[in-house]
């Protein structure tokens, strides 16, 4: 290492020399369905049984902890059912909707008839008129793509606050629900089938979600052209229940955490998606380090991406030749630390108590939670729900029920 | 005269009528003429009632021939009384001089024991005609009246001395002295001097009178000097002094009136003016206007500012009175009468630091001025500064021991300080110096009764009432004693003569509601409730008491809202939350048996208005349980959405309360909704952690039924293996307890998962 060369210099004379274009590792799923395509592995049961689903016009709960992979599966899902049906040669609608703002049902409906309105505005004068005056909400089709008669389409929603102009139309105050109902029906019509992809649809409250499933039985039942298949961070298994009482859903997939073998093909995938020339392996971390990694990872694919990343451009900046087991202990120190000394002292104190206990559950000693100043489990849920967002703790499912245990990026204090 | 004299032989009687100084005149002449005849002077200096000791004992009387009796007159000036018409008419019908009567009956005598004497008396006119009157005979013998007149220089000259003293030297005089100059004046008056003279006579007459405190005579002489002579403004205002001491104010002040008309700068006149004004009429604002007029004329004049400054304080207006204080001290620093006064106005004003530094100058001058030491001490009091007002009280008395105000005041002040023996022992001693001081007695009822000593207080309170029949809060404060004793009936008798005197003594009626609660008569109480509450609507102790009346009455429902008005009014009272929980819990426990759906709305509604005025005054302790109480209410009436919204309220409260035992209940309580509403997790989880609280309480009976309810749910929603061990928990401990209901139902349920 010279000490001559910049930061930046050390950083991409590192990445050259390991014949990569750039870090590839980032938290969240790539937008492009080919660089999606391509890094995705694993999860081919769950696949093997929602395409089909969808495409008889039945619905699907996706069920999983934060970070296990819930988006990158729907969105790879969505776009293998586009490929498949379009090599079909048949006509789809697949509408990609992420964080559907609002607090209350109506505004799910209202979203939900924006979405189906822009779809049909330029073949349906009702539904220009809708798109066009439709009040409280915008939106934008962030993603398009077409192949054969599938159309894909991501829309996100920005939130707008505008009075009626003109009377006749759907203004905020009017019921949506039977205006979407219409137009689905005219969608159906007009694409053969169509599929709503909704991600991250019980961000909202509980009792809010709850009443959308239990009101919107047409929605959701009535059709074999119709599909949705929909992600959470998961559902108490009430809900579920009732849920499958209900019927809505002919599947329910729960996302369980990968094996360390599917999260090394996973790292290898985005590897090679920067790669100079394709290889097998997972240069430049040694095997043996990419075990560990994988360890560390706890099967959440959210995890291995965030590990990878730091390691890969700490070991970067170092100039490591490869990242060993030597260099690997040199930059992961460094790296808890940093991650660990950013956290707020109170986050930092429940991850210590979670560590010590391994993992905070239901069954919760009382001097634990004595430890954490608080009288019961249910009063912690919420902190541990958030922090389960920030990638701070992961969740587990065994036969004890749910678990929360501390990032591997934490340092417990000696 | 002379001619008769010196032929003369023997005993004989003259009666000379001349002034004094006339008189001196005669004696000269006949020792110059007659100096064959020797001759006595005998002169009377003082009132006599025997002359003939006098006669026979003078030197050498054998050998005289001739003895002037001078002076007799002044044995008569006593006995003048003014009003029987004209001048020198004055006869006092009811008595006779001594002298006079001696002279009448011993003529006998004085012929007999002094043949060779000629007597001859040289008397003004008046003593003339008093003997005449009175002693009739013994003048008979005489020889009729001589005149002898005076030259009228003489008398003039004569008049000249004997006028000009003020009362007030006359007042340093003795009171024989005083008489002498009366029968003197007279004898001049009687000689009828010129008009000018005569009045000044008169006038002079006057003031001696004064000095003798005989008002009457003093005016009537005043009287006659201004018909005289009307321009005679010391006479008017001398006769406005002795009208003031016989309370004919008016008058008085008409005659200062025709003083100033006369002499517009006569301070003194405006003076006494302003002073008969503000003292005795209360008249304030023209007698400042008086005291105005003295300090223009003679800006030094003490008195006039110190006055003014009372008047002034009298009509309230304190700023300007103490200026008036001011200026006085400006002339005379040591003027203490004045800082006393300003120490007064200061009070008035609340200025209380400011008034006891006045009283300090007062005493510093006068340091045994105890009227200043009594307000200091006041004024201390009224700063709170008790300790040093009870000192400056025992100053006062040190001085006066007599003083009963300052016993009373420092009374107040030990009452003050808690140390009730020691004010009822300086009450005792001011009603010792005054027994009619009610205000005492009562204070000293009030001391006795925070000892107590409750009977002693009564009859400290009769005495007050029997000196004061009406003192409303006499009776209400006896009526507490005897109720404090028990005597309710006693009592309410003391509060009705309260009330008598004062209808809308609302603390009377309240205090008679309670007496008769006491003796279970809760309607009247109601009504004596409902009565004060009249006067004072926002009466909140009426509204519990009230309250609690209809309770016993089994009036449920208007016990409570007497009990919530009064929460309305008092939000803050511990005692009133703590009955209205009762109740509504006890009244709840009966409508459930009733079922009636008003009177479930009723309590539904009271709760939701108690929670608002909960959440105003921020109670979180008793707002928890309200909530709390409200959700149980809802959970049994079925209305589970709003059951499940007041008990998540509970369970937030007990959260940051730390309170556990209401966390724990709040916690079971929704888990058995959240279990009913179908939200089978949520339910799980709430019971599982009520569970853990109540194992943490070391409540087994509830640790049980928490127990049993996780394994039902736990069944239900098919975590079989940890069912089966919560529910044999369970069984074990019903089995303890005997609870064959309980078995009988974990039974079936194992049962069921046996099967399955």
């Amino acid at each position: 290492m010279s000490p001559n060369k910049s930061r930046l210099g050390n950083h991409l004379s590192s990445l050259q020399k390991w014949e990569l274009r750039e870090n590839p590792f980032r938290a969240t799923p790539p937008d492009d369905p080919e660089l999606l395509s391509q890094i995705f592995y694993g999860r081919d049961q769950e696949l093997d049984i929602a395409i089909p689903t969808l495409y008889e016009g039945r619905n699907i709960l996706v069920r999983g902890a934060w970070g296990i992979g819930k988006t990158s599966l729907i969105l790879n899902l969505i776009y293998q059912l586009q490929q498949e049906v379009a090599a079909l040669d048949q006509k789809m609608l697949v509408l990609y909707l992420s964080s559907i703002p609002g607090e209350k049902t109506v505004d799910f409906y209202r979203a939900l008839l924006m979405a189906v309105a822009d779809s049909l505005k330029d073949k349906d004068s009702e539904a220009q008129d809708i798109a066009n005056t439709l009040l409280g909400y915008s939106i934008q089709r962030t993603k398009t793509s077409t192949e054969g008669k599938v159309q894909l389409w991501a829309i996100s929603f920005s939130v707008k606050d505008e009075s009626p102009s003109n009377p006749l139309t759907p203004n905020t105050n009017a019921d949506p629900y039977p205006l979407l109902m219409r137009l689905l029906d005219k969608a159906e019509q007009t694409f053969d089938r169509i599929v709503f992809a909704i991600d991250d649809f019980d961000k909202k409250d509980p009792i809010v979600v709850q009443t959308i499933l239990e009101g919107s039985l047409d929605l959701f039942r009535n059709s074999k052209r119709r599909a949705f298949i929909i992600t959470g961070r998961g559902f108490t298994d009430l809900q579920e229940a009732t849920l499958k009482a209900l019927g809505i859903f002919s599947e329910d997939i729960n996302l369980i955490p990968m094996t360390q073998e599917d999260l090394r093909h996973i790292a290898i995938n985005y590897l090679n998606s920067v790669r100079m020339s394709h290889r097998d392996d997972c240069y430049p971390f040694t095997e043996e380090v990419m075990s560990l990694i994988t360890d560390y990872a706890q099967g959440f694919p959210r995890q291995l991406n965030t590990i990878c990343e730091k390691v890969l451009r700490q070991a970067a900046s170092k100039g490591y030749d490869e990242i060993d087991l030597d260099a690997f202990n040199d930059v992961w120190q460094v790296i808890q630390q940093n991650y660990t000394l950013e956290l707020p002292p109170q986050l930092r104190h429940l991850l210590y108590v979670a560590h010590q206990t391994g993992g905070i559950s239901e069954d919760i000693k009382d001097e634990d939670l004595a430890k954490l100043d608080a009288l019961t489990y249910i009063s912690l849920l919420p902190k541990l729900k958030s922090m389960e967002e920030l990638g701070v703790l992961i969740r587990r499912e065994d036969e004890g029920g749910i678990r929360f245990l501390p990032s591997k990026l934490f340092q417990p204090p000696t | 005269m002379l001619r008769s004299l010196k032929r003369r032989k023997g005993f004989g009687l003259v009666f000379v009528r001349c002034t004094p100084v006339g008189g001196l005149e005669l004696i000269e002449k006949v020792r110059d003429d007659i100096p064959q005849k020797l001759v006595g002077i005998l002169e009377l200096k003082e009132p006599i009632s025997n002359l003939i000791d006098l006669v026979e004992t003078f030197p050498n009387v054998e050998n005289l021939k001739i003895l002037f009796i001078v002076g007799l007159e002044k044995s008569l000036v006593e006995y003048i009384r003014p009003g029987y018409g004209g001048e020198g008419d004055y006869y006092n019908l009811d008595t006779v001089p001594p002298i006079l009567s001696h002279l009448n009956w011993q003529r006998e005598n004085y012929r007999d024991r002094f043949r060779h004497l000629c007597f001859i008396f040289l008397l003004p006119q008046f003593a003339i005609k008093y003997m005449i009157r009175r002693a009739p005979d013994f003048f008979d013998w005489g020889t009729g009246v001589v005149e002898y007149p005076t030259d009228s220089k003489l008398i003039e000259q004569e008049s000249i001395r004997l006028i000009g003293e003020s009362y007030e030297e006359y007042l340093k005089w003795e009171p024989h002295q005083r008489l002498n100059k009366i029968a003197e004046i007279q004898s001049y008056l009687d000689a009828n001097p010129d008009n000018a003279k005569r009045a000044s006579l008169l006038a002079e007459k006057g003031n001696i009178f004064i000095a003798n405190q005989q008002y009457e005579e003093a005016i009537d002489s005043y009287d006659r000097a201004v018909q005289i002579k009307p321009d005679k403004h010391e006479a008017w205002y001398n006769r406005g002094i002795a009208l003031g001491n016989l309370g004919r104010y008016e008058e008085s002040i008409d005659s200062y009136d025709r003083a100033v008309q006369i002499k517009p700068d006569y301070h003194l006149a405006w003076n006494n003016r302003g002073a008969i004004l503000c003292d005795k009429l209360g008249r304030y604002e023209e007698a400042i206007a008086s005291f105005d007029k003295v300090v223009q004329i003679k800006p030094d004049y003490l008195d006039a500012w110190n006055n003014r400054g009372i008047s002034l304080k009298d009509l309230g207006r304190y700023e300007e009175s103490i200026d008036s204080y001011d200026r006085a001290v400006q002339i005379k620093p040591d003027y203490h009468e004045a800082w006393y006064n300003r120490g007064i106005s200061l009070k008035d004003l609340g200025r209380y630091e400011e008034s006891i530094d006045s009283y300090d100058k007062a005493v510093q001058i006068k340091p045994d001025k105890n009227e200043a030491w009594n307000m200091r001490g006041i004024a201390l009091k009224k700063l709170g500064r008790y300790e040093e007002s009870i000192a400056s009280y025992d100053k006062a008395i040190q001085i006066k021991p007599d003083l009963h105000e300052a016993w009373y005041s420092r009374g107040n002040a030990l009452g003050d300080l808690g140390r009730y023996e020691e004010s009822i022992e300086s009450y005792d001693k001011a009603v010792q110096i005054k027994p009619d001081l009610h205000q005492v007695w009562y204070s000293r009822g009030i001391a006795l009764w925070n000892l107590g000593r409750y009977e002693e207080a009564i009859d400290s309170f009769d005495r007050a009432v029997q000196i004061k029949p009406d003192l409303h809060q006499v009776w209400y404060s006896r009526g507490l004693a005897l109720w404090d004793l028990d005597r309710y009936e006693e009592a309410i008798d003391s509060y009705d003569k309260a009330l008598q005197i004062k209808p809308d003594y609302h603390e009377a009626w309240y205090s008679r509601g309670i007496a008769l609660w006491d003796l279970d008569r809760y309607e009247e109480s109601i009504d004596s409730y409902d009565k004060a509450l009249q006067i004072k609507p926002d009466y909140h102790e009426a509204w519990y008491s009230r309250g609690i009346a209809l309770w016993n009455l089994g009036r449920y429902e208007e016990a409570i809202i007497s009990l919530f008005q009064s929460l309305r009014i008092k939000p803050d009272e511990e005692l009133i939350w703590d009955a209205t929980e009762k109740l509504l819990l006890f009244f709840r426990e009966l409508s459930k048996s009733s079922e009636k759906v008003e009177s479930i709305k009723f309590v539904i509604q009271t709760y939701k208005d108690s929670i608002e005025i909960l959440e105003q005054i921020g109670d979180r302790q008793r707002l928890l349980k309200f909530h709390y109480q409200l959700g149980k209410v809802f959970f049994e009436l079925g209305n589970y959405t709003e059951a499940i919204e007041n008990l998540q309220v509970s369970e937030q409260i007990s959260q940051t309360l730390n309170d556990i035992p209401n966390l724990a209940l709040s916690l079971f309580d929704l888990a058995r909704l959240y279990h009913l509403t179908g939200k089978l997790e949520e339910a799980r989880l709430y019971f599982k952690d009520s569970l853990r609280l109540f194992r943490r309480l070391q409540d087994p009976e509830k640790s049980a039924a928490a127990t049993l309810a996780l394994g039902n749910l736990e069944m239900q929603i098919g975590k079989i293996p940890q069912a089966l061990i919560h529910l044999r928990e369970a069984e074990n401990y019903y089995q303890t307890q005997d609870n064959s209901e309980r078995l009988a139902e974990i039974n079936y349920l194992l049962q069921i998962l046996q099967v399955a």
